[in-house]
């Protein structure tokens, strides 16, 4: 755990409920999709719940069972909804919780989220694009 | 799908995006296939199911929601 991991996961845990409803308004306005806030909502705790565990760094389960379910979603969505849903819940939480850790850590913070979201949409990548191309909806 | 797989993923009150996979995935943990999950099974599956909530509810929105599954089951 470096300091500025630890800080982080500091923010999460103190601020959870302001940082997922805010972040949620954000996303949800971004969002065109047919999703309700309560569905924007919901996704957006599990990005926070799979960031915790990645500053944690003491388990991936959360993060492992989502990616295990991703290939059967896969077979009731398609790769263009998937990124319009997941895009802005990932994409608004790595800024506001950038933005809200402290001025000495947030660039090593952009860097670490960034990193964290990139390797996440790969491994989504592996899991969803292949079932995409097998059922030609890509 | 069963009738009672059918009204556990609709009583979950989650996103129709993941509510099937992740209610079903719950209920294979308990050890119970959820093609043929029965009334009886249900106490055995709610702690599971609780804790798949909790990641896309929260805390309480899970209990709440584990306390409704039970009440509307044993109806």
């Amino acid at each position: 755990m470096t300091p500025c991991r630890d800080h982080l996961l500091s923010i999460l845990q103190t601020s959870r409920g302001d940082l997922v409803q805010r972040s949620t308004d954000i996303a949800f306005a971004s969002n065109d999709t047919p999703m309700t806030r309560e569905d924007v909502e919901q996704m957006m705790r599990a990005c926070v719940t799979i960031i915790e565990e990645g500053l944690a760094g003491k388990t991936t389960e959360v993060r492992d069972g989502f990616l295990e379910a991703l290939p059967e979603i896969a077979l009731s969505t398609t790769w263009e909804l998937t990124l319009k849903n997941g895009i802005p819940c990932w994409g608004v939480i790595l800024g506001q919780l950038s933005a809200a850790a402290s001025h000495e850590f947030r660039d090593e913070a952009i860097v670490f989220l960034s990193r964290f979201i990139g390797q996440w949409w790969s491994d989504v990548s592996k899991a969803m694009l292949p079932v995409f191309l097998a059922e030609g909806t890509l | 799908m069963s009738r009672l797989l059918d009204d556990l993923v609709h009583l979950s009150g989650l996103s129709p995006i993941f509510a099937r996979t992740v209610v079903r995935r719950a209920i294979v943990r308990a050890g119970i296939d959820p093609e043929s999950i029965q009334r009886r099974d249900v106490e055995r599956v709610l702690p599971e199911l609780r804790r798949a909530l909790t990641v896309y509810l929260g805390d309480m929105g899970a209990d709440d929601r584990a306390a409704r599954i039970r009440r509307v089951i044993n109806e």
